[in-house]
């Protein structure tokens, strides 16, 4: 604590106390554990972009499906994220994170085409990462997309958009706490 | 129970019986002093432990050895038969407790059926999983998830069309009702052969109380064999069950539903066909004064409590033997002999399945017999302590080292209900005997707290009498059968007026449901008029190039940089997302 301490001034510290959902003690600790990931890089400048194959080393990331648009998601320059970008994904992991920003960033995470509305492409990416090695069928994967839609779709436009989103996710009774990373 | 029974009977001496005027005192006398065990000594010993007879009989584990009257004032008959009804009232409260409250999940949870697929994909991943064989397995999980979801609803609906010819629904009837029938012929027959196993090592064991030798061994075999019997039973059967209803043509859920029924209803049966066969021998025949059963009509039975609390004994260590012998003997072989040896047949059995129910089932079971050994073995809650004690330890090395992870997933809310419901059923068939018990039988002159009383209520009753008129008359009031209807009458309305208010409720949370969707409904059809007429009228005064559709989210307000706004008072209120801003939503 009182190696980081000395890399962030105490204004610093309190900005980044009010934007994030984290504590100043949780702050340091994220940092902790961005440099970590290439301890060389960051020394020499804390403000340093890491490339996004560097984020991925670390342990939630590693063994999560999703990681590369996880990292798309948070990173605000597309190629790398910077410690502030870091910061910004373990705060919207944190406990302290309000539901609907999780779930807000959750849509982003699934939108795998960007287009604001999860479509049948898009939620095929999905089952298909969170399955992984072991595939579902052709057929039974077109009834589960089918099923999804049915049940969520309620405009009828074949695509998800993010209130009908919020509206099937907000009733999961565990999204909460999945959607967090442990600290 | 150890309290108030078993400390007090250890520590204050008895004063002696003697010789009265009141009869009843000098048939107990008597009777006591005729109250032998045959005691003998070397590897007897150890078997007397086991099997609970010979020096065990006496000692404080049954009901036996406790006596009428400890000097002092302490009211040994009361205590005990207090002790044992506070027992069950608390198990009693504290199941219902649990019960309501998992009633209360799985109600809420179920209320969003709705959303069971959507659900199962969006919220299946938990992003904190670190471990990368914790992640495969939760994959694997998923998967098997999702593909047994799909493969049911293919299920039902060709079910559907294979049920629609009228003959092929005939026949799935007739071999139903065959299966079902089946069933119980085999759950008969296994009453059965615990019955007569049960009279026959009765009879045996009392006609050979002083064998010797070999004879012991065989003697030990034979009053284990009614236990023995019965768990043969619920090891065999429950796999003819499994294999049977796959003939059955049911559902998923449905096959296992029905398979841990009839492993429940064998379970019970088995206990209550005990119970019978051990109440017929207890009160077999014309008894003589000391009331205990006589030859030869009936086996000599000298203290029918702790012959009773002896079966109970041993049906619990027999139970205990079984699970530990089941781990180090089955298990883990298996596991080895899976890992090591590449043949065949022993891939084809593969290493062990940690089966959830079966061993729930099993804890179930268990616990019914201390319900029953409550009154006849009190030493049977301490025992059971430190029997569930190691058992913890052997399940766990068997669940984490013998078998592997299990890659089907299980639904912990939904079955635990079903459980609470079984331990709930049988906790009152357990009641049924031990209140029988004490309000219906004649205790046995020569041994136990009450040896001196007709029935062992009567100890409550002596003791309520020698209150002041008021409370004693009060007392009296409230047991007597006119009072009890009145409350029973008057909880079956209660429970009736609850019933319909619940029903009402349900009826009006669907008829929420249904509005809410139609206010959905509603607003996309005036935001979609909205639009059109905001397009015709833009076209109409100015052509402008075609709107990007649907707003994309405010991205550039969550950035983390200092300058921007605090993502904390993002009031949701205000983003584009909120159904009530209708003119800034048009996307939904």
């Amino acid at each position: 604590m009182g190696g980081s301490q000395s890399v962030f001034t105490e204004e610093e510290l309190d900005d980044y106390q009010t934007l994030t959902y984290l504590s100043k003690k949780e702050i340091l600790h994220v940092f902790k554990r961005f440099k970590s990931l290439a301890p060389g890089l960051v020394d020499a400048n804390k403000n340093v972009k890491l490339p996004l194959s560097k984020i991925t080393e670390m342990p939630e990331l590693k063994v999560n499906p999703f990681r590369d648009q996880i990292c798309k998601v948070f990173s605000s320059s597309g190629d790398g994220m910077t410690f502030e970008d870091f910061l910004d994904m373990m705060s919207v992991f944190s406990d302290g994170a309000p539901k609907n920003v999780k779930v807000e960033y959750a849509f982003r995470v699934y939108d795998f085409d960007g287009d604001d509305l999860i479509s049948d492409t898009d939620l095929q990416n999905v089952i298909e990462k969170l399955t992984g090695a072991n595939q579902l069928s052709e057929a039974d994967m077109q009834q589960l997309i089918e099923n999804i839609m049915e049940e969520a779709d309620l405009d009828d436009d074949k695509t998800l958009s993010f209130a009908e989103f919020e509206h099937v996710i907000s009733k999961a009774p565990d999204f909460v706490n999945s959607f967090r990373f442990r600290m | 129970m150890t309290a108030f029974i078993v400390i007090p009977m250890s520590l204050i001496s008895e004063t002696p019986l003697t010789s009265s005027t009141n009869s009843i005192l000098n048939t107990s006398y008597y009777c006591s002093l005729n109250y032998t065990v045959v005691e003998q000594k070397g590897i007897s010993y150890l078997l007397d432990f086991i099997q609970g007879t010979g020096w065990m009989e006496k000692t404080l584990a049954f009901h036996g050895h406790y006596v009428t009257n400890l000097s002092g004032a302490y009211n040994l008959p009361l205590a005990y038969i207090l002790t044992v009804l506070a027992c069950m009232l608390i198990s009693l409260a504290m199941m219902a407790r649990y019960t309501s409250k998992s009633f209360e999940a799985a109600l809420l949870n179920s209320i969003d059926t709705n959303f069971e697929y959507s659900n199962k994909v969006f919220g299946a991943w938990d992003f904190g999983l670190t471990d990368e064989n914790a992640a495969k397995l939760k994959q694997k999980g998923i998967h098997y998830d999702l593909q047994s979801e799909m493969m049911e609803q293919t299920f039902m609906r060709t079910r559907m069309e294979r049920l629609e010819n009228k003959c092929a629904l005939f026949k799935l009837y007739l071999v139903r009702t065959v299966i079902n029938l089946f069933i119980i012929f085999m759950l008969g027959a296994a009453a059965y052969a615990i019955v007569k196993v049960t009279s026959w090592s009765t009879s045996y064991a009392s006609s050979h109380t002083d064998a010797s030798g070999t004879g012991k061994w065989v003697l030990l075999l034979v009053q284990f064999l009614p236990s023995i019997t019965i768990t043969a039973c619920n090891a065999l059967l429950p796999l003819i069950f499994e294999l049977i209803v796959e003939l059955e043509d049911y559902s998923q859920a449905f096959i296992i539903k029905i398979t841990l029924i009839r492993t429940v209803f064998l379970r019970l049966a088995s206990i209550i066909v005990l119970l019978i066969t051990l109440y017929t021998e207890i009160t077999c025949g014309p008894t003589n004064e000391c009331r205990t059963t006589v030859e030869p009509a009936c086996s000599d039975i000298r203290c029918w409590e702790s012959y009773v609390g002896q079966q109970l004994y041993k049906l619990v260590v027999l139970d205990f033997v079984v699970a530990v012998v089941k781990v180090f003997a089955v298990e883990l072989p298996r596991k080895f002999l899976a890992e090591k040896c590449t043949c065949g047949l022993i891939q084809k059995i593969g290493p062990p399945e940690f089966n959830i129910t079966s061993n729930v089932l099993d804890l179930i079971y268990a616990q019914c017999l201390i319900w029953l050994g409550l009154l006849f073995c009190p030493i049977l809650p301490g025992m059971m302590v430190v029997k569930s004690f190691i058992i913890f330890f052997v399940k766990k090395l068997s669940a984490m080292v013998a078998c592997p992870p299990s890659e089907k997933p299980y639904r912990a809310s939904r079955i635990n209900t079903f459980f609470m419901i079984i331990l709930l059923l049988t906790y009152f068939l357990c009641a049924v005997p031990v209140l029988y018990g004490i309000f219906g039988i004649h205790p046995s002159r020569s041994c136990g707290p009450f040896r001196l009383l007709d029935y062992m209520n009567e100890a409550v009753e002596n003791a309520v009498e020698k209150w002041p008129l008021f409370l004693s008359n009060t007392y009296d009031l409230f047991t007597s059968a006119a009072f009890s209807g009145t409350v029973i009458i008057l909880l079956g309305m209660i429970i009736y007026y609850l019933n319909t208010m619940s029903k009402a409720h349900n009826q009006r949370a669907n008829m929420l449901k249904e509005q809410l969707i139609m206010e959905g409904r509603d607003k996309q059809f005036l935001l979609n008029k909205l639009q059109e007429q905001d397009q015709k009228s833009k076209e109409k005064h100015k052509p402008s190039p075609g709107k990007r559709g649907p707003q994309p989210p405010p991205r550039e307000s969550e950035k983390v940089s200092p300058q921007r706004q605090n993502p904390r008072t993002n009031d949701p209120d205000e983003g584009s997302f909120s159904p009530p801003h209708v003119v800034e939503n048009p996307e939904w």
